[in-house]
């Protein structure tokens, strides 16, 4: 069987300042994540020895330059959270990766804490600016004007299985699995179709089918190869094709479905895969098909839907199920669900009004033009559709929807909560959060696989933590309980 | 080919919403309701739910548009991000 799947993801927010006439980006990104839990007498560093953005997965290495910011920069910019997350500037929007996570439910439990925690960030900014200017934070993934940002997942594989096998068996599911986790969208970008709207934020700006680029020519598979884990057992999958869901549910079978095909794909599976014959195309087309049933063509000549795509792959997981009974226990309830919505598309995609984030606003958009009497060109509409990402609890329609019983939940708000402060139990995450909570004021430096430690005499000691699965809470909460201080767990750990 | 077939499911889609926007009560009473009716409850029951299900949709809307950012014309116009990733 396949290795256990570590996983997390990482969400960039859109930004924007009301009644400021200069709006920076920048600038507003870097007052958000320096307004989150404040302790000035921090000074931790995001160890950038241990990144190599620029290695493909393909066997060769991008000569170009990558800048490292200085030590005061680099504290600035990046906050390393208790519960293992990180919290940073990229580019000119504010960023949250989730703690490494075992299973999908603590991955939505982490994600969705992220939201909170963008939202307390967002209360402190403001405190800090003219009366009058509000920071409004956005988790989507367009600006309805041609720009873009992302919404990543990251899966992590054996790397004894060839980079070009998942990527090939992938492929397909990628390009369709929109029709369940799309955000939804009012019109069309980048050049594409006009229509009123359509499944995904993100399928109008991909260009390629594979490639290192996330920026321009976005390719539907990130070739990146920086694994944050020991290169040679592991190689970690960039997905960078998703949208960024506001639905617990939605988010739920993304990611769980993705897990499922993907230990597929590793256990030898689908060794006669589907090949779509123009996957860029496909994207864009599904995308743009709201009742699911265009047809893309594949290479063998044959036509199929989206929906048809999606349950190649899903009777492939039921067989894999029974063949598989020892599979991860979160599995068997992904797969019921899944076949559960694929036939809730076919029948009438509107059936998953509380389900599925794109087919919710599509619902609140159309019942809203009907009691208005209006059409999609009233601009009410468009502000509907950017506002149901409005991460503000009180403002965001997503929220109001959520909490008049509309969208469908998978946590309870307790979850979420401590998923604000404590890091999963499960992974070495336990071990980077802990160390944050017991030793902040000696840690120098934190990457995700190291983290390591001024003493005050000597050298910098660094940790370091290839293997994911270690520096659990069973691995290390015995380490942590018996050092004092930095120097003791130094020590013991070296003893 | 495929350009026709788009079009074909486009044209197919703008019915659906249409459908959407005139049957839209139909569909939320089929989904809320499916766990508790009965074939055989009364009518009454069934249009009184049907109008309970009306009234809570419009008390949304009307909560949509209490906190739906004023001016939205300007407001979507000044929403301008930087690319990302």
């Amino acid at each position: 069987m396949a290795l256990p799947k570590i996983l997390g993801s990482e969400t960039e927010y859109g930004l924007m300042v009301q009644n400021d006439p200069e709006f920076d980006s920048i600038a507003t990104s870097l007052l958000l994540v320096n307004s989150y839990n404040t302790d000035q007498s921090l000074k931790l560093l995001w160890d950038y020895d241990q990144e190599d953005p620029l290695v493909d997965a393909r066997g060769f290495e991008l000569d170009d330059e990558y800048d490292v910011p200085d030590q005061q920069d680099n504290m600035a910019i990046n906050k390393i959270l208790p519960n293992g997350a990180r919290f940073y500037v990229d580019h000119a929007h504010p960023e949250f990766s989730t703690p490494e996570c075992s299973n999908v439910l603590d991955l939505l439990r982490y994600e969705k804490a992220g939201e909170r925690i963008l939202n307390l960030s967002r209360l402190g900014a403001n405190q800090l600016l003219p009366s009058g200017r509000t920071i409004i934070v956005y988790k989507n993934n367009s600006d309805q004007k041609g720009n873009s940002y992302g919404y990543h997942e990251n899966y992590l594989l054996d790397r004894r299985t060839p980079f070009q096998t998942i990527a090939e068996r992938f492929m397909p599911f990628l390009v369709s699995r929109q029709i369940f986790c799309g955000a939804g969208k009012v019109g069309s970008e980048n050049g594409t179709e006009p229509v009123p709207y359509q499944i995904s934020q993100r399928a109008d700006f991909f260009e390629t089918e594979m490639g290192l680029d996330t920026m321009v020519k976005r390719p539907i598979i990130n070739t990146r190869d920086e694994p944050h884990a020991n290169r040679d057992r592991y190689r970690r999958l960039h997905v960078i094709v998703g949208d960024a869901n506001m639905s617990e549910f939605t988010t739920y079978l993304k990611v769980g479905t993705a897990l499922v095909v993907l230990q597929m794909i590793e256990d030898g599976f689908l060794a006669e895969p589907l090949v779509l014959r123009n996957p860029v195309r496909a994207l864009r087309d599904i995308s743009h098909d709201p009742t699911c049933k265009v047809l893309v063509p594949m290479k063998n000549g044959a036509k199929m839907t989206a929906i048809d795509i999606q349950r190649w792959y899903h009777e492939a997981a039921q067989r894999y199920l029974a063949r598989h009974p020892d599979c991860h226990p979160t599995y068997p309830a992904v797969v019921a669900e899944w076949g559960t919505v694929l036939d809730g598309l076919a029948q009438d995609p509107m059936q998953l009004h509380r389900e599925i984030d794109w087919v919710m606003k599509l619902h609140m958009l159309t019942h809203y033009m009907e009691r208005r009497g209006s059409d999609w060109q009233d601009p009410r509409i468009a502000m509907m559709d950017l506002q149901y990402h409005d991460i503000r609890p009180e403002k965001g329609l997503y929220y109001v929807l959520e909490r008049s019983g509309a969208a469908r939940r998978m946590l309870m708000d307790g979850d979420i909560i401590r998923a604000m402060d404590d890091p999963p139990e499960d992974t070495r995450a336990y071990f980077r959060g802990q160390c944050l909570k017991k030793f902040k004021h000696q840690i120098f430096g934190v990457n995700w696989d190291s983290i390591s430690f001024n003493l005050g005499d000597g050298p910098i000691k660094r940790i370091m933590m290839e293997e994911p699965t270690r520096g659990t809470k069973r691995h290390v909460q015995q380490l942590l309980d018996r050092s004092e201080t930095a120097a003791d767990l130094v020590a013991n750990i070296v003893t | 080919m495929l350009m026709k077939q788009t079009t074909a499911a486009w044209t197919e889609w703008a019915k659906v919403v249409t459908c959407a926007e005139g049957g839209g009560q139909q569909q939320v009473r089929r989904t809320s309701d499916a766990p508790t009716q009965t074939a055989s409850a009364p009518a009454a029951n069934l249009s009184a739910k049907g109008e309970k299900l009306r009234d809570e949709m419009d008390a949304l809307i009307d909560e949509i548009d209490e906190v739906l950012e004023e001016n939205a014309e300007e407001f979507v116009k000044n929403y301008v991000q930087r690319g990302g990733e």
